[in-house]
C-alpha cells in the first residue's frame, strides 16, 4: 500500500515538474523571435555613440557640425583674402528648418558666428541684423537729442551686408513596423549668399544617419 | 535526497507566486472630468513617478491647452516628445512587462501611436500660435511617423488632420511648394476637403466630443479594445459668423485613428502570458482532481497531501501569471476634430461655434477664442465641453 502510494506520488511530481519546465519553456520561446530588446541608439558615420537617444539632433552634432562649418568658412578666398573686413550676416532667419526636427536653429547659427567672429580676429565684420530694431530705436533717440552721440560718431545709416548665411535642414525618415526599427537621415546645408549679386560664394554638407528600436512592449 | 529534490522543487515552485505578490500592479488612478484642468495631474507627476509620466504630461499638456495656458502646456508636451522619442536599451520597466509575472500596465507609458500623434499635435499648435510656422511643420511631420507605426498597412500614415496642419504651416511660412506637396495627400485621404484659400491667414479648430477609451477584453484581458467616448454628446460642429452658419470640415475622427492602428508585437507576449495561465491552471485542476481521486481509492496519504499541495502551487502560479494589457488612455482628448480656414486681414474675427448631434442643434452657442501672431496670421480654438 504504501509503495503504491510512493509510486503514484513520485509519478505526479514527475509528470507535474516535466510540464511546468514544458510550460514555462513555451511561454519563454516566442520572446526571442520578436527580439524583445530594444538596441541604442546608434551612428551608422562616422560619429560616436555616446549618450545619444532617439534619432533626432543632438548636442554634439551641433557642436560637431558648427566646428566644420567655421572651420571651412575660414578657407573661403573672399572672407579671409580682404583688405576691407566684409562684413557678414549669420543669423537663424534664412536658415530654413524643412525637415520632421523640432529644433533652434540658432544653436547652430549663433555657435558658427561666436567661433567665427573669435577665429577671424578682425578679419570679418559680423552684423547684429535680429537687433536691427533695437539699433534703430537707439539711433532715433540720438537723431531726437534724447541722447547723445555717444562715443564713436554717427554714421548715416545701419551697416549693410556683403555675404549672409543661408541654408535648408532636411530628413528622410523610416519606420520598419515589423522590426520597430526607425531610422532618420539628416542633411544640413550651410551656403554663403552675396547679398549684392545673389552668388552662392561658398556651400557645405553636414550630414549624418541614425537608427534605434525601441523595446517591444512600445511597438 | 528525495526528501532535498522534493523540497527544492516546492521552493522553486512557492517562488513564482512570491515574486507575483511582489509585483502587484498598482491600483489605477481615478479618472478626472475634464473641468478639473490639469492641477490634479500635475500633482501625480510627483506621486506617480517615470510610470505615469507621459500619461500626467499629456493630460496636463491637453487640458493647459485648452485653458490657453501655454506656458503649462509647453513643457509637458515637450517632456512628453523627449521620452516618446527616447529609447532606453536597458529599461528596467520596459523588461518587468515582458515578464509573466507584470502586467503591460507596470511598463512607463509611453501611448499607442494615436495618442503620442496627438502629443506633437498640440505642441504643433501652440508653435504655430507662437508664429514659428517651422517648428510647428516639423511637429506635425513627427505626428505623422507615430502613426507609420500601424500594423494596418493601409492605415498607416492616414492621419489627414495632420497632414492638413503640415501644409497650414507650410502656407503661413511662404513654402507654397511644401504646402502644396502636403496638401496633395490630405486631398488623396479627404477628397472633398475644399483645400486652403491663398490669402487664408485663419485656421479655426474644433473639438467635439469624449476620448477613445481602451477596455480590455479577452480571456484575462490580454488584449485591449477601443470604444468610441461614452455617450458623446456631439458630433458636428459649424460657424457662426455675421449670422451665417457654416458647417466646420470634420477632418479627423481620433477614434477612427485608434481603432485602425492593427495588433501589436507585445499582444504576442500577452497571449503567450494568458496561454502560460490557463495551462498551469488547468495542470493544477488535474492533479487536485487526481489527488482527491486517491485519497478516495487509497484514504489520504503523504502522497496524495503532496499532490494536493502541488497541484495548489500550480493554481497559485497560474492565479498570479499577468497576462492584462495596458488600458490607461489620455482621457482629455477629443472624439473628432473639425477646421475650416478663412482670410481675416489679422483682425481677430468675431465668430461663434454650434455644435450639433446627428444634424440636430445643441443648445447653447459657444464664443471661439481667437489669438493673432506677430505675422498677423490668426489661430482660432475651441472645444465643445
Amino acid at each position: 500500500m504504501i509503495q503504491g502510494t510512493s509510486v503514484q506520488f513520485k509519478t505526479v511530481i514527475t509528470a507535474s515538474a516535466i510540464l511546468l519546465g514544458l510550460t514555462l519553456a513555451g511561454a519563454a520561446q516566442a520572446a526571442p523571435k520578436l527580439k524583445p530588446q530594444g538596441s541604442a541608439t546608434v551612428y551608422r558615420d562616422p560619429n560616436s555613440t555616446d549618450g545619444v537617444r532617439g534619432v533626432g539632433t543632438e548636442s554634439q552634432d551641433i557642436v560637431s557640425m558648427a566646428d566644420a562649418m567655421l572651420r571651412d568658412l575660414l578657407t573661403v578666398p573672399q572672407l579671409m583674402n580682404r583688405p576691407t573686413p566684409p562684413r557678414i550676416i549669420i543669423d537663424s532667419k534664412y536658415f530654413r528648418n524643412e525637415s520632421s526636427e523640432i529644433i533652434d536653429k540658432s544653436l547652430i547659427t549663433d555657435r558658427i558666428r561666436v567661433g567665427l567672429s573669435r577665429a577671424a580676429q578682425g578679419r570679418m565684420m559680423f552684423i547684429g541684423r535680429e537687433y536691427a530694431g533695437a539699433v534703430a530705436e537707439e539711433r532715433e533717440l540720438k537723431d531726437a537729442g534724447a541722447v547723445d552721440v555717444a562715443t564713436t560718431g554717427r554714421t548715416r545709416a545701419q551697416a549693410g551686408a556683403d555675404y549672409r548665411l543661408v541654408g535648408r535642414i532636411g530628413t528622410r525618415d523610416a519606420i520598419d513596423t515589423r522590426t520597430g526599427q526607425t531610422s532618420r537621415f539628416s542633411q544640413y546645408t550651410f551656403e554663403l549668399l552675396d547679398m549684392e549679386y545673389g552668388e552662392l560664394v561658398w556651400s557645405n554638407i553636414y550630414e549624418f544617419k541614425k537608427e534605434n528600436r525601441d523595446d517591444v512592449v512600445y511597438r | 535526497m528525495r526528501r532535498s529534490g522534493l523540497s527544492l522543487m516546492v521552493c522553486g515552485l512557492l517562488a513564482a507566486p512570491v515574486m507575483a505578490w511582489a509585483a502587484k500592479a498598482p491600483p489605477p488612478s481615478p479618472p478626472v472630468p475634464f473641468e478639473a484642468g490639469p492641477e490634479q495631474f500635475q500633482a501625480r507627476l510627483v506621486s506617480e513617478g517615470d510610470r505615469n509620466r507621459v500619461l500626467n504630461d499629456m493630460e496636463i499638456g491637453a487640458r493647459a491647452f485648452w485653458r490657453a495656458d501655454y506656458a503649462t502646456a509647453k513643457p509637458a508636451l515637450d517632456d512628453a516628445i523627449l521620452r516618446i522619442g527616447a529609447v532606453f536599451a536597458e529599461n528596467p520597466a520596459a523588461a518587468n512587462a515582458r515578464k509573466l509575472w507584470y502586467d503591460e500596465g507596470s511598463k512607463d507609458f509611453k501611448g499607442e501611436p494615436y495618442e503620442r500623434a496627438m502629443v506633437f499635435l498640440y505642441r504643433g499648435l501652440i508653435y504655430l500660435h507662437d508664429g514659428d510656422y517651422e517648428n510647428a511643420r516639423a511637429a506635425f511631420r513627427q505626428g505623422q511617423l507615430q502613426d507609420a507605426f500601424a500594423e494596418e498597412q493601409q492605415n498607416r500614415t492616414d492621419f489627414a488632420l495632420l497632414m492638413f496642419l503640415e501644409a497650414w504651416a507650410s502656407h503661413l511660412n511662404g513654402d507654397t511648394d511644401l504646402r502644396d506637396q502636403a496638401l496633395a495627400q490630405v486631398t488623396a485621404l479627404r477628397p472633398n476637403f475644399p483645400g486652403v484659400g491663398k490669402k487664408d491667414d485663419t485656421l479655426i479648430l474644433a473639438e467635439t466630443g469624449f476620448s477613445p477609451r481602451k477596455l480590455g477584453d479577452g480571456a484575462d484581458h490580454a488584449f485591449f479594445v477601443y470604444r468610441r467616448g461614452k455617450n458623446n454628446p456631439e458630433n458636428q460642429a459649424a460657424l457662426i459668423r455675421d449670422g451665417a452658419v457654416t458647417p466646420l470640415y470634420p477632418m479627423e475622427d481620433i477614434y477612427y485613428q485608434a481603432a485602425t492602428r492593427g495588433g501589436r508585437a507585445i499582444d504576442k507576449i500577452l497571449q503567450g502570458k494568458a496561454e502560460f495561465k490557463q495551462t498551469t491552471g488547468t495542470i493544477g485542476s488535474v492533479i487536485a482532481d487526481t489527488s482527491v481521486a486517491l485519497s478516495e481509492q487509497n484514504g489520504v496519504g503523504t502522497g496524495t497531501l503532496i499532490a494536493g499541495g502541488v497541484a495548489g502551487v500550480f493554481l497559485i502560479v497560474s492565479s498570479n501569471a499577468k497576462p492584462a494589457a495596458d488600458t490607461r488612455y489620455w482621457s482629455s482628448l477629443p472624439d473628432t476634430i473639425h477646421l475650416m480656414t478663412l482670410a481675416t486681414g489679422g483682425k481677430p474675427p468675431e465668430i461663434a461655434a454650434r455644435f450639433l448631434k446627428d444634424g440636430v442643434e445643441i443648445e447653447g452657442d459657444k464664443p471661439i477664442r481667437c489669438d493673432v501672431d506677430a505675422e498677423r496670421h490668426t489661430l482660432c480654438l475651441v472645444r465643445a465641453h
